[in-house]
């Protein structure tokens, strides 16, 4: 997988939040609040090639969960950014 | 009243990246009022990280926040469309005849900004000055099929190039204005926008 180019994580109002900023987003007129956990996430492996295993060893590594449980975050947060077109 | 000074304020901090102060927001100011001018001055993307630099209490409701991101978020994808069509512009007018044309005003000027993709520009401006003028316009209106070729207006002509609004201009500000009418000026405008004090300037064509 990787994050669509032209997205931004940008602080707004205390907030992490998610828009398209480039040209190919001009019918993207969403903005996308993500959680803490799932911001850490996005500054990890934005523009980088990256797997469920991937996000689930950067939760082990900054939360030290169990890799299971890791795994399982992991892969509603990759479901829920696949769902709203910001990673592919 | 307020409101202007609150909109001074935020503006010379979004300006020079400084931080506001925080005083004149105390009790929390009336953000409609203080949004409201700042549209109307093409302002919002010059004081929205300004406000992100405002104590919590004094920051604006999280919807009038959303709404003042999204908007600027346009103003980055326009800021972005016009560096993707600048490029190709310059070969254009180059192939045209423009042998040196001068980026003014908006995409030019947003490079002096601490964030440039927040100077809100509406379209692109390039300056040729009067040399040849006339050749290089209709050589532009035959190389895009205008039905007709529009005259100058105050000091420029419109047209669109890939989607993109452009100003040619012929003069570098208009005719009528009293700067113009001023011998100095005009004689300073041919110094600085020709000739080797003119900086190339290397486009990205993202």
């Amino acid at each position: 997988m990787k994050t669509v180019e032209g997205f931004k994580l940008r602080k707004v109002a205390g907030e992490m939040i998610i828009s398209g900023e480039s040209t190919a987003q001009v019918n993207f007129n969403k903005l996308r609040a993500l959680h803490d956990s799932a911001a850490y996430l996005w500054q990890q492996i934005e523009n980088t090639d990256f797997s469920v295993d991937t996000l689930a060893g950067l939760l082990v590594e900054k939360y030290s969960i169990e890799p299971s449980l890791a795994k399982e975050d992991a892969q509603k947060i990759a479901d829920s950014w696949i769902e709203v077109g910001i990673v592919r | 009243m307020k409101a202007k000074l609150q909109l001074l304020e935020l503006t010379r901090s979004g300006l020079w990246n400084s931080t506001p102060n925080p005083d004149l927001f105390d009790p929390a100011p009336n953000w409609n009022e203080i949004l409201y001018l700042a549209k109307q001055q093409t302002l919002l993307g010059v004081i929205a990280p300004a406000i992100e630099k405002l104590p919590p209490k004094a920051q604006p409701p999280r919807a009038t926040a959303l709404r003042l991101h999204q908007r600027i978020t346009l103003n980055r994808q326009f800021y972005t469309l016009h560096s993707e069509v600048l490029g190709k512009l310059i070969e254009f007018l180059k192939s045209c005849g423009a042998q040196k044309p001068v980026l003014l005003k908006g995409l030019g000027i947003s490079q002096n900004y601490p964030d440039p993709t927040l100077r809100q520009c509406g379209d692109i401006d390039i300056y040729i000055g009067e040399e040849n003028f006339e050749t290089i316009w209709a050589k532009i209106g035959e190389e895009l099929n205008f039905k007709f070729l529009p005259k100058v207006v105050h000091h420029h002509v419109d047209f669109h190039f890939l989607d993109t609004e452009i100003e040619l201009h012929k003069y570098p500000t208009t005719k009528t204005s009293v700067a113009f009418n001023s011998t100095k000026f005009i004689e300073w405008c041919k110094e600085e926008l020709s000739g080797d004090k003119l900086v190339e300037l290397k486009v990205e064509d993202t």
